[in-house]
């Protein structure tokens, strides 16, 4: 029997946060043909702006708030590469606490079928496969579930444009998503609201599966790279029901790392880049 | 454990007196490989990153019940510390020591220390060079290692065998997205720990494992190799492997001494191939291992198989459960039989998904062939940032006059808990 059987709260499927811009889910069910015509343009529009970014890396820090007040804080590293005819591949690799230390988390997204998606555990030196179905799980205890940091692709939405919006002195196209068929979710249903001018998220409303509000992200301080690329510099996720919040906040952003497929591969997990 | 002497006795290996003088003849051999390694590299000036971690550890052990054997106590405590060291040169070699050592405890061969990795590796696109002392981890199931070979079992540690032995090697990996081919030469052999005549977890007779016997005439310094073929299909990982060499796991034979009688392990040559798989089907994980074993005498084939079903968020809270089942089963000719020999394991796992990251692993095992059981917990939680708590208890039950390896177990249920401090 394995020492430290568990870490299964890493379980799961990441990010890609840049694409949440990439896909801007909705649809409805008694929508009309024409508003969910205009939610799939807008996904897709946003897909197509934040194609051709090639790879990055960024520095995370997670800081968990629960609802006395009382913070803790996670340091990891995430690095993206874009594969040309399927969704990208992504690696986490954990920094802090100490003991996950070296932990890291591979996830290839596909478009068509459900990730795959590896755990590494340098303390056994053992590669595990995990389900790239366990969306609905929380990440590493905070408020964002896997669902929330993975590759937001467009197939897996369908999609109902709401109408626009004023938000902090932007203008927002306003687009609901559901999942799509056989796509596993935790959420009825998100409505995103999208910079016009940007196509980035600013804000999104995640509905629990009994219709009822539970968490809203909200995201700040985009920067460009490479004179194309939107990235956050912080995301900030509250949920409503419990009041417990999570704040990742984003430094360090490097494109065109030079990154290759060998490096996202499972057997260079423990190989820290 | 049972342990035959059916088979003919191989002569005696040649044996030279500096091997005995030192015993840790190979890594002493590994570190001035790893250093001649560091000279020839432009290595200390371009240090371009180093980063130290690791912990300390102190463990308590509760054995609840009366020992077999005079000499062995009821409760045990000891220290650990396991330092590693990562370094990035700028050459683009990638640097790795980690150590381990115990101390403090009553069984002089649990307190002990090891060299787990002292590794240099670098990578030129697809293909990746390591040398020195690694790790190296093959398989796919949670209750049995039957494929996982390149390393020795540090077993005084625990018995679960998931404390590995660093194992001095070369390794030439060439990996696509298609999965990887890994070549190891293994140039010297580690012996496996076993706990001293007044430790706790051993056989009814004690081991004599400064003296083992090999099949080879080079003993521990006979030239291992192994291969190994991991593919990536879709949802499935499949690990296709041989190994060519000294095995880890000894023989025990009897032997009169002195003191009584005695166990003398026998690491035998074998040649081995192996298959393991696991895949990720919606909220299933299959996870399959198995191998055949050639050797002089408990050749024999052997496979372990089961599922795990995970159950997200439960209840509305962010928990998860996972139901495990595996069943092994072994027909090792002979000498060699080993405790999961037609075997039924019941796994509960959870996952709190907590800022603590509460994992409790509640495990099961039926001999069905046999008439032993035992029941196991391990549990782990971190107290503040850099604390962590784990628990550890297991429970061995014999029935009739059960004659498999587990029974020798039967008095010693333990309980342990482990404090760790992380830096």
């Amino acid at each position: 029997m394995s020492r430290r059987p568990f870490r299964r709260f890493l379980a799961a499927a990441i990010f890609l946060f840049a694409c949440f811009g990439t896909a801007f889910p909705q649809a409805a069910s008694a929508a009309t043909p024409a508003a969910e015509a205009r939610g799939l343009a807008i996904a897709r529009e946003a897909d197509r702006r934040d194609r051709g970014f090639g790879d990055y890396a960024a520095v995370m820090t997670m800081i968990l708030t629960n609802r006395h007040g009382e913070t803790s804080k996670r340091e990891m590293r995430l690095f993206v590469l874009e594969m040309p005819d399927d969704g990208d591949r992504s690696l986490l690799i954990f920094d802090s606490p100490a003991d996950v230390r070296g932990t890291a988390l591979l996830t290839w997204a596909h478009r068509e079928r459900d990730d795959d998606q590896w755990l590494y555990l340098p303390a056994l030196k053992r590669v595990k496969r995990i389900s790239g179905r366990n969306r609905s799980g929380a990440f590493m205890g905070s408020e964002f579930s896997y669902e929330d940091i993975a590759s937001q692709e467009v197939t897996k939405y369908r999609y109902r444009f709401l109408g626009e919006e004023k938000l902090n002195g932007r203008t927002c196209l306003v687009n609901e998503r559901r999942p799509a068929q056989g796509v596993h979710s935790g959420y009825q249903r998100q409505v995103v609201w999208l910079d016009s001018e940007m196509y980035q998220p600013w804000k999104i409303d995640y509905y629990d599966r009994k219709g009822a509000l539970l968490k809203t992200l909200t995201f700040e301080g985009y920067q460009r790279f490479l004179a194309t690329y939107w990235r956050p510099t912080a995301m900030h996720m509250q949920n409503h029901q419990t009041g417990k919040r999570t704040d990742l906040l984003f430094r360090r952003y490097r494109f065109a790392t030079g990154l290759t497929p060998a490096d996202l591969s499972r057997n260079r997990l423990g190989r820290r880049p | 454990m049972r342990a035959h002497a059916m088979y003919r006795r191989p002569p005696a290996a040649p044996r030279f007196p500096w091997r005995r003088l030192a015993p840790s003849l190979s890594l002493l051999l590994s570190f001035t490989a790893i250093w001649l390694a560091c000279l020839v590299l432009p290595l200390p000036p371009s240090l371009q990153a180093m980063e130290l971690t690791g912990y300390v550890e102190a463990e308590g052990r509760l054995f609840p019940r009366q020992p077999a054997a005079a000499g062995q106590a009821h409760h045990d405590a000891s220290l650990a510390i396991q330092p590693e060291l990562y370094g990035w040169l700028a050459n683009g070699w990638r640097a790795s020591l980690v150590f381990f050592g115990r101390s403090g405890g009553p069984d002089n061969e649990r307190n002990h220390w090891d060299l787990r990795e002292a590794s240099l590796s670098k990578a030129w696109g697809a293909l990746e060079l390591e040398l020195g002392v690694g790790r190296v981890f093959w398989g796919a199931t949670e209750f049995v290692h039957l494929v996982d070979i390149v390393n020795q079992t540090d077993l005084v540690e625990d018995i679960d065998g998931d404390d590995k032995l660093g194992q001095p090697l070369i390794r030439l990996t060439y990996g696509r997205s298609w999965g990887a081919v890994d070549l190891f030469l293994l140039p010297f052999f580690r012996p496996r720990t076993f706990p001293g005549a007044n430790g706790r977890l051993r056989p009814t007779f004690p081991i004599l494992q400064d003296e083992p016997d090999y099949e080879s005439a080079r003993g521990r310094d006979h030239v291992d190799y192994a291969g190994r073929l991991t593919l990536i299909l879709g949802p499935t990982d499949i690990g296709i492997a041989f190994f060519a060499g000294t095995n880890r796991e000894p023989l025990l034979l009897p032997r009169l001494t002195g003191q009584g009688m005695a166990l003398v392990p026998y690491y035998q040559q074998i040649r081995q191939i192996s298959i393991d798989a696991q895949a990720a089907v919606g909220d299933w994980l299959w996870k399959f291992e198995g191998r055949y074993r050639d050797a002089a005498a408990a050749s024999g084939s052997a496979a372990v198989g089961g599922v795990e079903y995970t159950l997200y968020a439960v209840g509305d809270t962010a928990a998860d459960i996972g139901l495990l089942a595996e069943y092994g089963w072994d027909q090792r000719r002979g000498a060699q039989a080993i405790a999961q020999d037609n075997d039924l394991m019941l796994g509960l796992r959870l996952a709190a998904n907590d800022t603590a990251n509460t994992t409790l692993l509640l495990g099961l095992g039926l001999n069905l062939a046999g008439d032993t059981s035992f029941l196991r917990l391990e549990g782990e939680q971190r107290l503040g940032e850099r604390w962590k708590l784990i628990v550890e208890g297991s429970l061995f039950f014999t029935h009739g006059d059960a004659t498999d390896p587990l029974a020798s177990l039967a008095d010693d249920d333990f309980f342990r808990l482990q404090l760790r401090r992380y830096f």
